[in-house]
């Protein structure tokens, strides 16, 4: 048994380096996994940042078949986030004391460096990334004027588009990105920046830039209807739609996920409101690929921030059932193409991803496990 | 996770401060008998005659060359210092792989650790003042407290010897390095007084390598210079000593840039601190008519300001943060010689703390803590096998009340009440030494169970991103080492050797870290600490001639995941030699030279919990030589002299060539060390 295991690990590509594999056949619902061939149904890998915010942190592969884990793949930043846009996954390094404010990309699949780790420059604290029709990288800088335009083969930041006149002090602190044809749609927070606690000035907006024009410029705005936008846009299921959290005042009153609809140039209003979460605040959320919604739901001012996760319906606007899981330092959800939904759990003493299949099984226990806690915000893409 | 690195960066700097008791002075069990030997206050430790693992460091103040406390520490086995800069910034000691708020720093008996954070920073403690320092590593005597997981460092302020002495000095160097130091000392009646005074200051301003924030990107990387890391301190002390009686008034000052990490520096950011000390020390032989009993007391009242500023909003937005913390304690220490092999000793302490803040933007009161200690310490000394054996078994209770009053929610943070909390905690430990038969070599073992208490920022903190949290649990850690000492007089009494080696062990349990979160972060006691290790030290004078070396092995792992745990190196080397020889030639009688060489060097060290990224072999090296004629020195010191400032940082999955970026070398990530400096010092004294 130990020499197949051996084996097993060799043919993953772990064995001449086991401290950076992590097996997870100890967890309740990994027995499951375990030897069980690769979904057919996807991407057979998933990619997890992961740091404990005060050194420099890494990227595991998580195979989702094997349910193994090699840790260490990629060398990232303090604060990282990951982005897949095509064929290429994107990385983006957020504040930090060593490695920050940059941004760098990898081939799919392999993972090969594709040009050169390129500064965005002292505060840009980059949030989100688009790549435009021709190739240009487009990058969402929530500390500085706007949106940053990087040119990773030169390892170059080559301009700026200046959306600061939006926002009295200046920063507008865009939050997410999408590109449609020649324009781009800057989702901005408009947030109070001279405090620590980045208290919204009022409604959202987003930012509608024609990058035909040269340089870019700044076509028009809309508002949005609810304040401080957080984390990225989601594609509607069945729509052309796009879905955003809104966070208001962290309070769980007038929160939610706003629908926006961006050939439109429209706020479509909230999709579904904290109302319906028992005055929670949505933390993040995801659909599967059977269009099921799932959604965290966190509870204001809770030390340790308590999370529960939820189904949703989004045409409804309303959660479905009882809580599936409750737990405390659970922020992320990504949602695989096999109807599964994979949950980063940064407790410290038990970090890890947790798994919801289709059925509604769930690893309750110990989270399987990676090097370091996985990121709290968009910190999985799958890859192939 | 916004901007929560700086936040992390502005609480190590400008938070740094911790809570403790007391020290009373121990006399000596001698053999063949029992009998209490030296009656003057701070009585010297003695490697060969304590059952702790102790190195005592004598200073030669005012000096010949620009030297911190961190370097000198340098000079203990088991010692490891980190700086976030050069002479000035923030200095962070840890002991036995520890980290600094479970190092317990006292100065001349006065506790320096605050409540607030718990660590020192030792930049705040000037050498040239001090006469000696006794590090107790692993163990400490009961009189210095429970909060002593990794150990304890005693600083003892110089005194007069002789009817009078004065010295003076200054040194000038590189990056606008400035030191002045004032020495005066005389019998005044009954009485020894002296009198310290000292100023220094240095602009900062050292050349790096900016990695522009992309380290895997050498390409966008430019030469720049340290900004906004200056600092200027002003530092008295005022002793006056008669038998048995100590009164000493001591005052810090500094005001200091706060500069940021390399990629992000900070232009305006500052932090001013004031603090101030006074302390008295009695002690009698022949208590209540006993001979057998003597007593020891000691009271003390400190107070810290620290004002942190931040105008132009480059660290965490727009501050303007005062903060107070006021101490007051006294202790006691009755020993009694219980027939001519037995000494008892009772050892009660008081302390209380007070910690309070204004937030002048806000017009607010940050936070609002006070913690009341109340401490009994029994140890039993005894004298075995014809005093070859000596077994000292302590046990010591500790009784903390520590109340928070309710602060203004932040954004993510719940509304606090008024939070009361009561801990105890005893810390029994067990020290064994047996003279061997060849003279000199003492064979020692001690276990004890140590804590540290969570700060009051672990507590009651409500800033934003940092939330504390009142049901945390106190770290503990039990500690046992074993190892032998030798200490011999050679050639006639001109030389002398003192040589230790030691093997260690430790066990930590409820270790407090800091979980970052959606917009907060907040303390949580993780899983423990397993820590084993190596301690070896030679020290050898021979007339003018000195040696000073030792070699540390650390094993320190998380629980958690068996690895190592970050930032504490596997070995760490220091060698100092050194010697002064008077000039025989005609013209030059009148004349000595002297000097020395230093290098330190450490290995093994990660970065990250993950042990991905692990540093090469560092070295450090420093020159220095000085001549003197009469009662003036003249010196000149190179340190760092090869200019080390950039190593290849190992990183596992980065795209540097061979996973190795190039980097600067630097104790907390982001804080370039400075690279050679050239300093000039003039002394006088006589």
């Amino acid at each position: 048994m130990k020499r197949l295991v051996i084996v097993v690990m060799f043919a993953l590509g772990c064995a001449s380096d086991g401290k950076n594999c992590v097996d997870c056949k100890d967890t309740a619902l990994a027995s499951s996994l375990c030897g069980a061939p690769a979904p057919a149904c996807g991407d057979s890998t998933l990619l997890v940042a992961e740091s404990d915010y005060t050194a420099p942190g890494h990227a595991s592969v998580f195979d989702l078949g094997a349910c193994h884990t090699k840790a260490n793949v990629l060398a990232l930043g303090e604060d990282p986030v990951l982005k897949r846009i095509g064929d290429q996954v994107y990385v983006l390094n957020r504040e930090g004391a060593t490695d920050a404010d940059n941004v760098k990309a990898f081939a799919v699949p392999g993972l090969a460096p594709q040009g050169k780790q390129t500064s965005l420059g002292k505060g840009a604290d980059p949030y989100d990334v688009a790549v435009g029709t021709d190739g240009r990288v487009y990058v969402a800088e929530f500390g500085g004027k706007g949106v940053g335009i990087v040119d990773l083969a030169q390892g170059q930041k080559t301009g700026e588009i200046d959306l600061s006149s939006l926002d009295p002090d200046g920063k507008p602190n865009p939050v997410a990105l999408a590109v449609r044809g020649n324009t781009l749609y800057v989702v901005l927070g408009l947030l109070v920046d001279d405090n620590d606690k980045y208290t919204p000035r009022g409604p959202g907006k987003v930012a509608v830039v024609d990058l035909a024009s040269s340089p870019a410029k700044l076509a028009s705005t809309f508002a949005l209807t609810g304040q401080n936008p957080t984390g990225w846009m989601v594609p509607e299921p069945g729509t052309d739609n796009m879905l955003i959290a809104m966070w208001n005042d962290l309070s769980g009153s007038g929160a939610g996920i706003e629908r926006i609809d961006l050939a439109g140039q429209a706020s479509k209003g909230f999709a579904i409101t904290s109302d319906a979460t028992d005055h929670r605040y949505i933390g993040d959320f995801a659909f599967t690929s059977d269009g099921t919604g799932y959604l965290l739901a966190f509870t204001p001012k809770s030390t340790p921030l308590k999370a529960d996760l939820f189904r949703f319906d989004v045409k409804t606007g309303r959660t479905v059932g009882a809580a599936i899981f409750t737990g405390s330092s659970i922020s992320s959800l990504a949602a695989d193409g096999c109807g599964r939904l994979w949950i980063s759990d940064q407790s410290k003493d038990k970090p890890g991803l947790r798994l919801i299949d289709g059925s509604g099984v769930q690893n309750q226990g110990r989270a399987l496990p990676t090097a370091l806690p996985p990121a709290f915000a968009q910190g999985m893409v799958f890859l192939p | 996770m916004r901007r929560f690195v700086r936040k992390a960066a502005l609480a190590l700097i400008a938070l740094a401060a911790g809570a403790r008791a007391a020290r009373a002075q121990q006399p000596e069990l001698s053999v063949p008998e029992v009998r209490v030997e030296d009656t003057r206050l701070a009585a010297q430790p003695q490697p060969t005659e304590d059952s702790p693992f102790v190195t005592v460091i004598h200073v030669t103040a005012p000096g010949t060359e620009v030297r911190s406390l961190a370097e000198t520490l340098a000079e203990s086995a088991g010692v490891q210092i980190r700086q976030t800069g050069g002479l000035g910034a923030y200095t962070a000691v840890s002991i036995r792989g520890s980290s600094s708020a479970q190092v317990a720093v006292f100065l001349d008996g006065v506790p320096l650790n605050r409540g607030a954070v718990g660590g020192v920073d030792l930049s705040t403690v000037p050498l040239d003042r001090l006469e000696r320092i006794e590090v107790y590593r692993g163990q400490v005597p009961a009189e210095l407290g429970g909060q002593a997981i990794g150990g304890a460092i005693n600083l003892v302020t110089r005194g007069l010897r002789g009817a009078s002495e004065s010295a003076a000095s200054a040194s000038y160097g590189s990056f606008g390095t400035r030191k002045l130091d004032l020495y005066r000392g005389q019998q005044l009646g009954l009485w020894d007084a002296t009198a310290f005074l000292s100023y220094a200051g240095s602009e900062g301003d050292f050349g790096f390598r900016n990695l522009n924030g992309t380290t895997e990107n050498s390409a966008d990387d430019f030469a720049d210079y340290r900004r906004n890391n200056d600092f200027d301190q002003l530092d008295a002390h005022l002793s006056a000593r008669r038998r048995g009686l100590q009164l000493s008034a001591q005052t810090f000052w500094k005001q200091q840039g706060v500069p940021g990490t390399e990629f992000a520096q900070i232009q305006t950011a500052r932090l001013d601190s004031l603090r101030s000390a006074l302390s008295a020390q009695a002690e009698r032989n022949g208590l209540a008519g006993v001979a057998a009993l003597s007593g020891h007391a000691q009271a003390f009242v400190i107070t810290e300001r620290r004002h942190f500023s931040d105008p132009a909003a480059d660290m965490v937005g727009p501050t303007d943060q005062v903060d107070w913390s006021l101490a007051v304690g006294g202790s006691g220490r009755a020993q009694l010689a219980v027939g001519q092999h037995q000494l008892l000793a009772l050892a009660p302490e008081v302390t209380a703390e007070w910690q309070w803040g204004d937030d002048r933007l806000a017009q607010a009161s940050s936070i609002g803590a006070w913690r009341v200690q109340g401490a009994l310490a029994l140890t039993d000394t005894i004298a075995l096998a014809s005093d070859r054996v000596v077994l000292e078994p302590v046990v010591r209770a500790d009784l903390y009340d520590t109340r928070g009053s309710a602060q203004l929610p932040g954004v993510t943070a719940p509304a606090m009440g008024d939070i009361e909390r009561s801990d105890a905690v005893l810390s029994p430990r067990l020290g064994l030494r047996v003279r061997t038969p060849l003279e000199g070599l003492v064979v020692k073992g001690n276990v004890g169970r140590y804590f540290r208490l969570p700060t009051f920022y672990d507590l009651y903190a409500n800033l934003g991103y940092f939330v504390g949290r009142p049901d945390l649990r106190p770290e503990s850690s039990w500690n046992g080492d074993v190892g032998a000492v030798y200490e011999r007089a050679l050639g006639g009494g001109d030389a002398r050797v003192v040589g230790e080696a030691a093997f260690f062990a430790s066990s930590t349990q409820d270790l407090i870290a800091y979980q970052t979160g959606v917009r907060t972060a907040i303390p949580v006691n993780v899983s423990g600490a397993t820590g084993r290790g190596v301690e070896s030290s030679l020290a050898l004078t021979a007339r003018s001639l000195s040696l000073t070396a030792n070699y540390t092995f650390l094993d320190l792992r998380a629980d958690d995941t068996g690895l190592r745990v970050a930032g504490r190196p596997a070995h760490e080397g220091y060698v100092r030699v050194g010697g002064d020889r008077a000039l025989g030639w005609r013209r030059w009688r009148a004349w000595s030279l002297g000097g020395y060489y230093e290098t330190r060097l450490n290995a093994g060290l990660y970065a990250d919990a993950a042990n991905t990224i692990e540093f090469p072999l560092r070295t450090y090296h420093a020159v220095g030589v000085h001549v003197t004629r009469g009662a003036f020195t003249l010196g000149f010191d190179v340190k760092n002299l090869l200019d080390a400032q950039l190593e290849q940082v190992f990183r596992r999955g980065s795209a540097c060539p061979d996973q190795r970026c190039l980097s600067p070398i630097a104790d907390f990530g982001g804080y370039p060390l400075p690279g050679r400096a050239f300093y000039a010092t003039l002394s006088w004294k006589e």
